[in-house]
């Protein structure tokens, strides 16, 4: 909401770039969270915590003083901090598959668990915790898991043979983790049920219709 | 790297065509590889393909099952790929060695150089491992949300933001052409622009047509009166001389052509074709299905003509006929109650102008009877005693005269 105010009108902004002024090489605006942006808001958050001082000035301004109600306090930079370690992670794996410069396609399986273990643990730092926005904060990524479940689920189906391909053409770990999944369900690697089993199978079957059956 | 997942990858959604593993085909046994390409490789196929491409595919099954038989390699540098904190404010961008380390594809070419045992699947994992997985699909369109939209729209929803990206590539897919600007990309508007014309057109040809035949009716008149007037002058000119008369001609027929009955022939004609009337003794225990006449509103002959063209037994058969209906809807009923039969006919006639009137018509009901006169959208009592007969007039004529 303050961002909006501050970039509201020109005059506001400008007020806002000459608290900058010779105290920061680049003078900047805060920015506003776009909900069709990957990352927005801990951009957001992180370019609000870069001008929390500048901020406070703009406030102290009497012809702006009817917003500063709307200061942060320093409880409340407390709270943005721990929402930026919670969505951290996401960023950073988000930017890791985008990278074009090697192949990241059979490290998708991986990245989602990595981010399903990091909800995990959040979850688990929250569980006893009584303070308000904690709770508050512990259904957000109860929530947040939620969602990264159904696009996993969304994603699979129609791409699930290009992924477990992807990951089984790695060759530093090729079925070891379906296997470590068999483990932790004490499946039988043997077993016509087990991850291990099925994964072979689809991936045999899909050598044999798209590459095999070219060549016949 | 400890992953154990299991909730998050179904088998059941993730591999639809997973079926159990048949006898010996999914075994980790490495000496059973070359069991298996029977199944592959069936005695039709092998007809159809020839000896080199048969071999190819079985080396690559063969291929394929070897390597997900062997054990994952051993990398001198194995990267470490679970960041820590400190990772994670880190730019991912920024080209770490922990993180690309191994190279799965540096190791598919080293393979395919070296010609080693997995060189066959060089070509398969270069088909999977290319795709870009930001790049395909609804990774695609959040990926290019910071390119179509800029910061001050944040109220744009997913759903506009999908579309404009749709839109873009497909201009980008079509060398920067929309739809809208290339009658042949747009479909839909030329299919429009196609059923509007051929609305048009079918439109200005039965307008045109209208317009051909009246001009061939008008042609075709003009040529008929042509035709009578050139025939009537030719016609006039046949009359004047002669070859055709203008008085009558009468035409003596033969007996000859009556066969049977001769004269007689001529006398059905003149036969009335009423049905012949049933005397009482016929009458008697019969219950005809002829309705009663309870008053004649409407005389469509002249009592005097009739009576006097009419035979004398033909009469006779009408009066009786009408009698014996009358006495058979009411047996007790004597001859006087032809005037009852009037004032329920005054009274039907009241009922008949009240169009409230609750008993509605039955006319199929009616007898199909020759010089019936039914009556149409009237009450069914009316309908019952409202049939009248071209000389059922003499009927009235009949009871005035017996009442005097």
């Amino acid at each position: 909401m303050l961002g909006v105010l501050i970039t509201l009108t020109p005059g506001h902004r400008n007020k806002f770039i000459d608290f900058q002024k010779a105290k920061v090489r680049i003078a900047v605006h805060p920015i506003i969270d776009v909900k069709t942006w990957r990352n927005s808001t801990l951009e957001l958050l992180e370019r609000a915590d870069r001008l929390r001082e500048f901020t406070r000035e703009w406030l102290k301004n009497p012809e702006f003083s009817e917003y500063r109600s709307l200061y942060t306090t320093e409880d409340e930079w407390t709270i943005v901090m721990y929402v930026m370690e919670v969505v951290l992670p996401l960023r950073y794996w988000t930017l890791w598959m985008s990278k074009r410069h090697m192949v990241t396609l059979h490290h998708v399986i991986t990245v989602y668990n990595h981010m399903f273990d990091h909800m995990d643990g959040v979850l688990q730092a929250l569980a006893e915790k009584k303070t308000q926005w904690k709770e508050d904060l512990y259904f957000t990524v109860k929530f947040a898991r939620q969602k990264l479940s159904k696009y996993y689920a969304e994603v699979t189906p129609t791409t699930g043979m290009l992924l477990v391909s992807a990951h089984i053409f790695d060759p530093f770990r090729k079925l070891r983790l379906f296997r470590k999944w068999d483990k932790g369900m004490d499946i039988n690697p043997e077993d016509e049920t087990s991850y291990i089993t099925q994964y072979q199978e689809a991936f045999l079957k899909y050598a044999e219709n798209e590459y095999c059956a070219k060549h016949r | 790297m400890s992953v154990t997942k299991h909730e998050k990858l179904q088998s059941n959604d993730f591999i639809h065509s997973a079926t159990p593993s048949q006898s010996g085909q999914l075994s980790f046994d490495p000496y059973d590889l070359s069991s298996g390409d029977e199944e592959y490789l069936t005695p039709r196929d092998l007809a159809k393909t020839t000896p080199g491409q048969s071999d190819r595919a079985a080396r690559l099954l063969t291929t394929a099952r070897l390597y997900l038989n062997s054990p994952p390699e051993s990398p001198k540098n194995w990267g470490q790929v679970n960041p820590n904190l400190d990772d994670y404010h880190s730019d991912p961008m920024e080209i770490r060695s922990t993180f690309w380390i191994p190279d799965i594809a540096q190791w598919r070419r080293q393979q395919e150089e070296t010609h080693s045992k997995y060189a066959d699947l060089s070509n398969v994992a270069r088909d999977i491992v290319s795709i870009i997985p930001h790049g395909v699909g609804g990774e695609a369109r959040f990926s290019l949300g910071r390119d179509v939209l800029g910061w001050r729209q944040s109220k744009t929803t997913r759903v506009a933001l999908w579309e404009k990206v749709v839109v873009s590539q497909y201009a980008r897919a079509n060398n920067g052409i929309l739809v809208g600007d290339d009658p042949v990309l747009d479909r839909s508007e030329s299919d429009n622009d196609l059923e509007l014309k051929r609305e048009a057109e079918e439109k200005q040809l039965h307008r045109m047509a209208k317009v051909h035949d009246f001009l061939e009716m008008w042609q075709g008149s003009q040529n008929l009166r042509t035709t009578q007037k050139e025939s009537h002058a030719h016609n006039k000119q046949m009359t004047a001389v002669g070859y055709i008369s203008d008085t009558e001609e009468s035409v003596k027929a033969s007996w000859s052509i009556f066969e049977h009955d001769g004269a007689a022939a001529f006398k059905l004609s003149e036969r009335s074709p009423l049905p012949p009337a049933l005397s009482a003794e016929q009458l008697a225990g019969v219950r005809t299905q002829v309705l009663n006449v309870g008053r004649i509103r409407r005389i469509d002959c002249h009592p005097a003509e009739s009576d006097d063209d009419m035979a004398p037994e033909s009469v006779s058969d009408t009066e009786n006929w009408l009698n014996c209906n009358s006495d058979l809807d009411n047996p007790n009923e004597s001859e006087g109650d032809c005037d009852a039969d009037n004032e329920s006919g005054v009274e039907l006639e009241n009922c008949f102008e009240d169009p409230e009137c609750p008993e509605q018509r039955d006319v199929c009901a009616a007898p199909n009877i020759p010089a019936l006169i039914r009556p149409i959208g009237r009450s069914k009592k009316r309908t019952e005693t409202g049939l009248v007969t071209v000389n059922a007039t003499g009927t009235r004529r009949i009871c005035g005269n017996r009442k005097k």
